[in-house]
């Protein structure tokens, strides 16, 4: 088999020969005797891990923004006011008004919640699946290997967002069709990393002796197997947290996604680049720079994780 | 850019990295058009013009939208895969053996981990493709990714079961150029052996 294509996508991870590969950042514990030529990371980061800890504030400033934000702004997102259109920012609207007189900040927040939601909760099913698939392609092997990962193969032979609009277009707008269509692309990294570190773990010493002291099969993957790969997962997690606010920002944005007059970010967008001849900047910048805040955060706790979680083997 | 080692550029590389990656490629687009195009007018904020030169023209902003989106994820497994072949026995061996520093990075450390290049573009050019529909659509350029849309938004079946298998097909094209590139770039992988 052709290694290249059949590598994780976000980690790279990939090289000839035989055993699954190990490319993964290996910035911290791989230091050599030559220590002037371990590459990037300077040693305060690696130590206190600031990475983790700024995305982690950031993120966490941001959640709670959008959770008691909403308390204090208390106009209703969906309340137009057509007399008082694309008004300034001023004390009843802090960031104006958009082209139905509608809150700007009173939307930002609500429509923010909504997004975050969609992305977080759409990263569970793909992970349980993608987790369960690649470990039991991984550890069977033999024809369940082939069944599963040619499956996978067919999935990411279509780019990801054709794949997800045309899925979104069969089933219709909407939350349910967005949480269907990103599972039903998305569980293939989850498979492959999960497989590629089965694969390894499997030849262990500790699994053999778990199979000569007798334990039936599904305990090794549910207690021994799996346990052991969660952490590649959620480091992927972060990351597909990130694409996932893409997809969903994205959906709206061509008004495939959530359906108006719910707020969410993409919609704002949408709104904001047909207006921003006339200068209006704040509909498009604030929920775009929010985007780019929030996946900011989560690269940073990716990276971060990255460093904490990293078998060191 | 993710060769640099002082600690600065390694920190710009990342957080450059970090803050492009959650770009969605809509947002990179509309950001464009709005410096380049609208505020400093050098550039066409959309269409595709009418002749070869103009079509080159009014890519360069699309092109650039596209790139800044696709490259987060290289340079991050390109810096991985650095510092992989940084640590790895035959860059000390070409330090013993007395290469100057320069040299065993770009005979040594680059050619290895420029394999892992290689194919993490391959498999990037599939989310390339994504990315463009999106772009295309910013920027108003009659593509493939226009059509697909179009097609969604008329609800017109037919068209989109079409450029869905269309757009298959050429990722695997592309999958399968990666992996005869892959032969060439590194020689201990060969076809059909």
């Amino acid at each position: 088999m052709s290694e290249p294509t059949t590598s994780p996508t976000a980690t790279g991870a990939t090289g000839p020969g035989g055993k699954p590969p190990r490319t993964r950042g290996g910035t911290a514990s791989r230091a050599t005797p030559t220590a002037r030529f371990t590459l990037p990371l300077p040693a305060f980061l690696r130590r206190h891990n600031l990475q983790l800890w700024i995305g982690a504030v950031i993120l966490g400033a941001m959640v709670l923004l959008l959770a008691i934000g909403p308390l204090f702004v208390t106009d209703d997102p969906n309340r137009q006011d057509l007399l008082n259109t694309f008004a300034p920012s001023s004390i009843a609207h802090p960031l104006g008004t958009d082209q139905l007189g509608r809150d700007v900040l009173s939307r930002f927040l609500h429509g923010g919640r909504v997004d975050l939601i969609v992305a977080v909760v759409a990263v569970i099913v793909p992970f349980i699946l993608g987790t369960i698939l690649g470990s039991l392609a991984g550890y069977f092997g033999r024809w369940v290997d082939i069944v599963i990962m040619r499956l996978a193969d067919i999935v990411s032979a279509f780019p990801f967002y054709v794949l997800v609009i045309v899925l979104v277009f069969v089933m219709g707008n909407g939350m349910g069709s967005i949480f269907v269509a990103i599972s039903a692309v998305s569980w293939v990294a989850y498979a492959r990393i999960v497989r590629g570190e089965v694969l390894v773990l499997r030849e262990q010493e500790f699994i053999s002796a778990c199979r000569a002291s007798g334990l039936s099969t599904p305990r090794i993957l549910t207690r021994h197997i799996i346990p052991n790969t969660v952490s590649q997962g959620v480091i992927y997690a972060m990351s597909d947290i990130v694409l996932n606010i893409g997809v969903v920002v994205t959906l709206s944005y061509f008004g495939m996604g959530i359906v108006p007059p719910t707020a969410d970010w993409g919609q704002m967008m949408n709104d904001g680049q047909q207006y921003m001849g006339t200068g209006n900047y704040g509909l498009i910048l604030w929920p775009g720079f929010a985007v780019v805040i929030v996946s900011f955060a989560l690269a940073l706790i990716g990276d971060g994780l990255t460093n904490t979680l990293k078998p060191k083997r | 850019m993710a060769a640099k080692r002082s600690a600065a550029s390694a920190i710009v590389s990342r957080v450059f990295a970090a803050t492009v990656q959650g770009m969605p490629a809509f947002f990179v687009g509309t950001l464009l058009i709005l410096l380049l195009g609208v505020n400093l007018g050098i550039f066409p904020v959309g269409g595709y013009g009418s002749n070869f030169g103009e079509h080159l023209y009014s890519l360069v902003l699309p092109g650039l939208a596209v790139a800044l989106t696709t490259c987060p994820v290289l340079i991050r497994s390109l810096t991985a895969a650095l510092n992989d072949s940084m640590s790895a026995e035959y860059t000390n061996f070409a330090l013993s053996k007395g290469l100057s520093r320069k040299r065993t990075v770009i005979d040594y450390a680059f050619r290895n981990a420029g394999i892992t290049g290689v194919s993490i573009l391959g498999i990037q050019v599939g989310h390339l493709v994504g990315g463009a529909l999106v772009v295309e659509n910013v920027f108003a350029i009659p593509g493939v990714g226009s059509l697909l849309m179009e097609a969604v938004l008329a609800r017109d079946y037919d068209v989109v079961q079409a450029l869905t298998v269309i757009f298959g097909v050429l990722v695997v094209l592309v999958y399968l150029l990666t992996d005869v590139v892959y032969s060439i770039v590194d020689p201990r992988v060969r076809l059909g052996a």
